[in-house]
């Protein structure tokens, strides 16, 4: 390829060999390194491409072998100039394209953010802005030792960064902190573990302070299920003091849910008709115009995608475009259909057991039934949980009882 | 150093011949082209016959529209339809 872009470049030809001795021209071409490629015999004798440069060269060769070379068609770049020298305008237009092209490269034109996860490209391609950073601004304005600075100051957990302007894209590689920033500090509070839920009690395990239920019983929602007051006994059982600490512990309850959900009577279809139209969009800047066939009547859904115009990878220019895809579509409602209410019915129950799943709570049983009424139908569905409950619920100070107080003052 | 003892050094130590003794080395890939290196210089070109010379003897290829894809000091490059390569003198 770049020997081949080089021949252009420089020019060459297709010539023609006539002579008693082809053969003696080509090997004397060859011991003074006279390029000639594509050999082939016609009627007429032997034809070759040679370089400009090489044709010039091979007058000794031509001398000594009696060959004489006809120049039969002329290619490349030195030959395209002189055959449209006249084209004032055409090389007006070439030339001030490659001035606007020079132009744009002196500014930036993308801005590219990888290696996060934390923070959105969106969060940082807005901070940058804020710091007036945005495509279109002078690439010699981009300080990328000052922009790197910044983001690190600026964002704690981000703890390497790395800002480069190559062609006309600002590319910022960014690593995260992925271990904790600070270790948690464990709250150490005195507390009791109280029911949020009502429900019967199926497990329970105890790692700090008294429980005050057991497996089966009932509890309700705030009832106290571990307690954080730790008595303390002498040897004849009576209590002498009571120490608060923190209760822990797993509690899980058997408890019943119902659910509903209500559907209308019509269901509104959209059928596509297979018609469809194609466009064109283009936006330079703030500018953006669109080129599509008229709609006739009917409702379309319309897609498009939007893509940056670059010669090269990094040399993005100020150009988007994108094909408009739009396709007909004709919508009318009618009644469900006794399958589709049966599905209705199957995907309201998937739907309520994946969000509690996702919570950690296991389902026993979960079955969810159609009534219809006068508007529509509904679904309307009765789970059996397991789910863990208790929550953390500070001891007050006026809760610990003054028996602890008198025995301090003893 | 001389034939012999370039011969010898090739045998002994399995140097590869073309290096060593300027051997020819022909590759044909499917009898539409044909690569040959270490030739001296062209005897004849046809558009059905090519005719080389090299080190130890003569290359001769037999065919239809044959063409001269390249050559240069070490190798030539030839493509058309090779029916029949021999080899005189080796």
């Amino acid at each position: 390829m770049e020997r081949r872009l080089a021949r252009w470049w420089k020019g060459y030809v297709l010539v023609r060999l006539k002579g008693a001795e082809p053969e003696r021209f080509l090997n004397l071409c060859r011991s003074r390194g006279i390029e000639l490629w594509d050999l082939r015999v016609t009627e007429d004798g032997c034809e070759a491409y040679m370089t400009v440069s090489g044709v010039r060269a091979s007058r000794e060769p031509q001398k000594k072998s009696g060959v004489r070379i006809r120049v039969r068609r002329r290619f490349g770049l030195p030959f395209f100039l002189r055959k449209n020298r006249k084209r004032k305008a055409f090389f007006a237009g070439l030339a001030a394209a490659l001035l606007l092209l020079g132009g744009l490269s002196f500014f930036v034109w993308d801005i590219q953010v990888e290696g996060n996860r934390m923070y959105s490209e969106d969060t940082l391609i807005r901070y940058l802005d804020s710091l007036d950073i945005r495509c279109g601004i002078p690439k010699s304005r981009v300080d990328c030792d000052g922009l790197e600075d910044s983001l690190r100051s600026d964002f704690p957990e981000i703890t390497w960064v790395s800002a480069q302007v190559s062609g006309t894209r600002l590319l910022v590689k960014i690593k995260e902190n992925e271990a904790l920033s600070e270790i948690p500090v464990p709250d150490t509070k005195a507390c009791d573990i109280v029911a949020e839920k009502d429900g019967v009690i199926t497990h329970m395990i105890v790692r700090s302070g008294i429980p005050q239920v057991s497996v089966g019983d009932t509890v309700t929602a705030g009832q106290v299920l571990i307690s954080g007051i730790v008595p303390v006994t002498d040897d004849g059982g009576t209590v002498v003091a009571e120490h608060p600490v923190r209760a822990d512990g797993d509690v899980i309850i058997r408890r019943e849910e119902t659910y509903r959900r209500e559907f209308g009577r019509w269901k509104t279809v959209e059928v596509m008709t297979g018609r469809s139209r194609l466009g064109l969009y283009v936006r330079a800047g703030n500018y953006s115009a669109f080129l599509l066939p008229p709609a006739a009547g009917s409702s379309w859904k319309t897609a498009m995608e939007e893509k940056q115009l670059a010669l090269t990878e990094n040399f993005c220019l100020p150009l988007w475009w994108g094909v408009i895809r739009s396709e007909e579509y004709i919508s009318y409602e009618r009644p469900y259909t006794q399958e589709e209410k049966e599905a209705a019915r199957l995907r309201t129950a998937a739907e309520f057991a994946e969000n509690l799943e996702r919570k950690g709570v296991q389902i026993e049983e979960n079955n969810a039934r159609i009534i219809e009424n006068g508007s529509g139908f509904q679904i309307e569905g009765r789970a059996v949980l397991l789910e863990p409950i208790g929550e953390s619920r500070e001891i007050q100070h006026s809760e610990i009882p003054a028996v602890e107080e008198n025995d301090r003052t003893e | 150093m001389g034939r012999r003892v370039r011969m010898a050094a090739a045998e002994t130590f399995k140097f590869p011949r073309d290096v060593v003794l300027g051997e020819t080395l022909i590759s044909i890939e499917g009898g539409r082209s044909l690569v040959i290196e270490n030739y001296r210089s062209i005897l004849f070109y046809g558009d059905d016959r090519l005719k080389l010379l090299t080190r130890t003897g003569k290359v001769s290829v037999e065919g239809k529209g044959l063409r001269i894809e390249y050559y240069d000091e070490e190798s030539m490059k030839v493509t058309g339809t090779i029916r029949r390569v021999e080899l005189e003198g080796m």
